[in-house]
């Protein structure tokens, strides 16, 4: 790995590492494995007798049409939040850009819906939007919306998309920012003297450059997307109304609580664990790669 | 193709920082303009202020005919090259050299002939399917020039682009830069902070300090007539000596240590008694072992010199020591002796000392 | 922007301040919510300003709790939040230094079976393994317990990552001054490891503190007990009444309070909170 001036010590090293991979095999791997095991077994309804039946479980699941449902569900839901939170958060990104004065003060002021809670958010935006009371529920309902996330699955989701895209907002504007900071200003001033106007310099120049920054943020937006917003979704419809914001993840939570169909609940965890593994290996290949400069 | 005029330009920042305190010049058609001087001295902002990439506080900038003060850089037809290049990274050297003619809506075709042509020139042509990232200093600094020359604009604006490159190369690039600016006959002005890349490639030289211009003139004369002591001192490597000195008669200096030095008044004028500082350039100063001074003894006292450090330069040598309180370098040519024994004095001939004023600096 | 035209400074400003209502608007929400009475807000009444109740619904909120749901007062919630977060900072700051310390300055076997074992436990959040884990801290009896809420969260390598890699720019004639004066590898760590890793240390630990306040999914499975709740839940708990008779104004009370730790350590440590972000997702 590297020719680091080592140390020599027999016992030492194995000491100083014990903590964190005992916590990592109790509290990670076992759980893991249990969990990859479990999806190769069905149990019996009274949980007496177990059986191996191999891929049994996976095949189940993708034979039920509410996983099919629920894959939908987290593929509109995530594209819209990643759309959007990228989107704002990169015209805030280079608005404060320009070298204009208190950009610092810009950047204080948009980050700190970082530090919220997910499940926080989510209750600030069900109080706005609460039927009958909220400020944006009664704007919403005197122009003749007849506004209930309760009962509409298409308004529950955009209650949820709306409460998550707040929340990364912050988060993409702070890379984006930084990404853009990093591109030297004399490229940008040779693309002006070249004859390139603002947004022309932006799409041609601009962007490109920024482009390990936006993939870098697609992967985490994603991320984020697929785990962290079990929080909002618990809090503000409940993966309601019949299930219209129910994402894969919440689907797991939901289906292993009532405790039926463990193995089932197990696949689906599994299956999770490919996705997550697949962005994250994406996205250590990519930042391996070099920049531009 | 076109003249560059400043007249009486400053900069000054929100704040109250003046950068540049009036500078006025005249660049002709297809002349080569270097404005030097150290670092902080404005060059650089003045030269961001023609391009546009400054605003003009006061005094107005013409190219051409064209008063560009309120114009957009990419209105008033110059190009630029930056220090570190600027090159796009993300696009090869073709499309590098491209993009400025694309943003004009130039006609493909015209595109391909124009940078084939420029890579011809600048021997760009096996290079052109690379990225900046895969190419050498000397290289990228070579494509900044082509995305420059593509253009044909009306005038060329250098931002030390040289700063970057190993000594060897530097002075290569210097050369090629200067062909290639005679050859094409764009107007062009060049900033440097160093003297001998001035000197060598300057049609007219702007020595700046401070915000200000000290003064204006072609390499030679500024050189040979500087009009402050702090164009004495820039300009020329090892840089002059002075010496501190009062006018005891008109051609006769009397020297602080009680030397002294004859003078050739046609040269520099002073009232009798002023206090003056005497310039002379280390190369013009011989050095002869005390007691064996030269024929011309009349009207002078040789000053002593007190040695301290010699250094070997191979093709000659470098003296350093002291007149009195004051360092004293002298260059010695490859044909000199080496100075053997413990007394010197120095002997100069009249005409190459320089006079100036004590208090303000200013050439008499 | 290289441009210097005279409305050209007027969007960015125009564009940015949207940026900041938007982003401030449900939380001011918020806050004027929590200085009404409930009256007020159930009739859809509830004005843009301030109201007068901002005394008592704090009191309420914090030291007296609701009638409606038996819920510990938030005063006992701020606390466990508390320690759940500096104990998952602490926590996972602590076995993370010292594992990337082994990992980067020593020579043994199997080095990189440790390295690629800890690495693994990146790849999956704990939503992923929900469940086995919740029986395993069943099973060793930690329910409702600060262990319990700790220790599962802290298993994952994102410090150790960023030590490792910190330590390397470590350079190698420092480790050997050490060696040549005579300290041995705890001495060095303690004397020159740990003083120049402060920085990075605190910048993580905000990052850390944030994640572990934050916490909504495990909590809410291992705690049941009332004075075990952690705010977030704690809030759920208020509005899953799900109807009109919701106090909202305690709700919004608790976000607030919820709101309020974790947001002004990015706002007074701002600079050590972007490091830290960026230097953990790097």
């Amino acid at each position: 790995m590297d020719n680091r001036a080592i140390f020599s010590g027999k016992l030492l090293p194995y000491l100083l590492l014990l903590p964190q991979l005992v916590v990592s095999i109790v509290f990670f791997y076992w759980p893991a494995l249990q969990a990859l095991w479990q999806s190769f077994l069905l149990q019996d309804a009274f949980g007496l007798s177990t059986e191996f039946v191999w891929f049994e479980n996976y095949v189940e699941l993708f034979k039920r049409p509410d996983y099919y449902y629920a894959i939908g569900v987290t593929i509109v839901f995530s594209v819209l939040v990643a759309f959007l939170s990228l989107a704002l958060g990169l015209m805030f990104a280079s608005m404060a850009d320009r070298h204009i004065r208190g950009t610092q003060v810009y950047r204080t002021l948009l980050i700190w819906p970082y530090a919220v809670a997910p499940a926080v958010a989510s209750v600030l935006f069900i109080f706005i939007f609460q039927p009958g009371l909220g400020l944006f529920a009664r704007m919403l309902q005197a122009s003749g919306v007849d506004w209930n996330p309760l009962l509409n699955g298409t308004e529950a989701m955009i209650l949820v998309v709306v409460a998550a895209t707040w929340k990364q907002i912050s988060y993409n504007f702070l890379f984006f920012l930084a990404g853009l900071q990093a591109i030297p200003k004399s490229v940008i001033e040779a693309a002006a003297i070249d004859g390139a106007r603002p947004l022309r310099r932006f799409w041609t120049i601009v962007f490109p450059l920024l482009s390990p920054t936006t993939f870098f943020l697609v992967i985490v937006n994603l991320t984020y997307v697929f785990f962290d917003s079990f929080g909002i979704i618990d809090t503000a419809t409940g993966g309601g109304p019949n299930k219209a914001t129910t994402t894969l993840v919440y689907k797991v939570v939901q289906d292993g609580r009532f405790g039926a169909d463990l193995g089932g609940s197990a696949a689906q965890s599994v299956i999770l664990m490919i996705i997550v593994i697949a962005l994250t290996a994406i996205q250590f290949r990519y930042v391996e790669r070099k920049v531009h400069y | 193709m076109a003249d560059v005029v400043l007249k009486d330009v400053r900069k000054i920042y929100v704040g109250g920082f003046e950068a540049v305190k009036g500078v006025s010049f005249t660049v002709p058609d297809g002349g080569f303009c270097v404005l030097v001087g150290p670092s902080g001295c404005g060059k650089s902002t003045l030269l961001r202020m023609v391009a546009g990439l400054e605003t003009v506080s006061d005094g107005e900038i013409r190219i051409g005919e064209r008063r560009v003060n309120e114009l957009e850089p990419m209105e008033r037809d110059i190009a630029m090259v930056f220090q570190n290049y600027a090159l796009y990274p993300h696009m090869s050297v073709f499309d590098n050299m491209a993009y400025g003619l694309k943003n004009r809506g130039t006609p493909k075709a015209e595109i391909e002939t124009r940078v084939n042509e420029a890579a011809r020139i600048l021997e760009l042509g096996a290079l052109l399917t690379r990225k900046p990232r895969q190419l050498s200093g000397g290289q990228r600094q070579r494509v900044a020039m082509g995305r420059a020359i593509v253009r044909k604009p009306a005038a060329f604006l250098f931002d030390e682009p040289l700063s970057n490159l190993d000594a060897k190369l530097r002075v290569q690039m210097r050369i090629e830069i200067r062909k290639l600016q005679r050859s094409l006959g764009t107007t062009s002005i060049y900033v440097t902070h160093d003297q001998l890349e001035a000197m060598t490639l300057a049609d007219r030289l702007v020595v700046m300090n401070g915000g200000r211009m000290e003064q204006v003139g072609t390499a030679l004369e500024v050189f040979e007539k500087p009009a402050t002591t702090f164009v004495a001192g820039f300009i020329g490597s090892p840089p002059m000596n002075f010496l501190p000195a009062s006018v005891e008669a008109p051609g006769r200096l009397r020297l602080a240590g009680g030397a002294s030095l004859a003078y050739d008044p046609a040269v520099s004028g002073a009232p009798e008694g002023a206090k003056v500082l005497a310039g002379l350039r280390p190369e013009t100063v011989a050095i002869v072992a005390a007691g064996q001074q030269g024929q011309n003894q009349s009207q002078s006292t040789w000053p002593r010199l007190k040695i301290e450090l010699i250094e070997e330069l191979g093709m000659g040598r470098l003296v350093h020591g002291r007149i009195s309180e004051s360092a004293f370098t002298v260059a010695q040519g490859p044909s000199e002796a080496r100075p053997q024994g413990a007394d010197f004095v120095i002997e100069v001939a009249p005409r190459a000392i320089h006079l100036f004023d004590a208090a303000s600096g200013a050439r008499l | 922007m290289v441009e210097h035209r005279r409305f050209g400074n007027l969007l960015p400003h125009l564009v940015l301040l949207v940026g900041v209502l938007i982003v401030a608007f449900p939380v001011y929400m918020a806050i004027i919510a929590s200085t009404h009475d409930q009256a007020v807000i159930a009739n859809g009444q509830m004005p843009l300003t301030p109201g007068s109740q901002a005394y008592e619904n704090y009191y309420r909120t914090i030291v007296a709790g609701t009638t409606k749901t038996t819920r510990a007062p938030v005063g006992g919630m701020l606390l466990n939040s508390l320690i759940m977060a500096l104990g998952i900072a602490a926590g996972k700051i602590a076995i993370s230094i010292i594992s990337a310390f082994a990992i980067v300055f020593f020579a043994f076997p199997f080095r990189m079976a440790a390295f690629w074992t800890i690495f693994i436990t990146l790849m999956l959040p704990i939503e992923v393994r929900i469940y086995p884990t919740y029986k395993i801290v069943s099973d060793l009896n930690m329910l409702d317990s600060y262990a319990g809420l700790i220790l599962p969260l802290i298993a994952s390598a994102t410090a150790t990552l960023l030590f490792r890699q910190f330590f390397m720019t470590i350079p190698k004639e420092l480790v050997e001054a050490s060696k040549i004066d005579g300290a041995g590898p705890l001495r060095f760590f303690k004397d020159t490891l740990l003083p120049l890793s402060v920085t990075n240390i605190a910048a993580l630990f905000v990052i850390l503190f944030i994640f572990g306040w934050n916490q909504y999914l495990w909590p809410l499975l291992i705690t049941t007990r009332d004075d075990m709740q952690t705010i977030v839940i704690g809030i759920k708990k208020i509005i899953d009444v799900h109807d009109a008779l919701t106090e909202w104004q305690i709700a919004m009370a608790t976000a607030v309070l919820a709101m309020l730790p974790p947001v002004a350590i990015v706002v007074f440590m701002q600079r050590l909170f972007v490091k830290g972000l960026i230097e953990t997702e790097k």
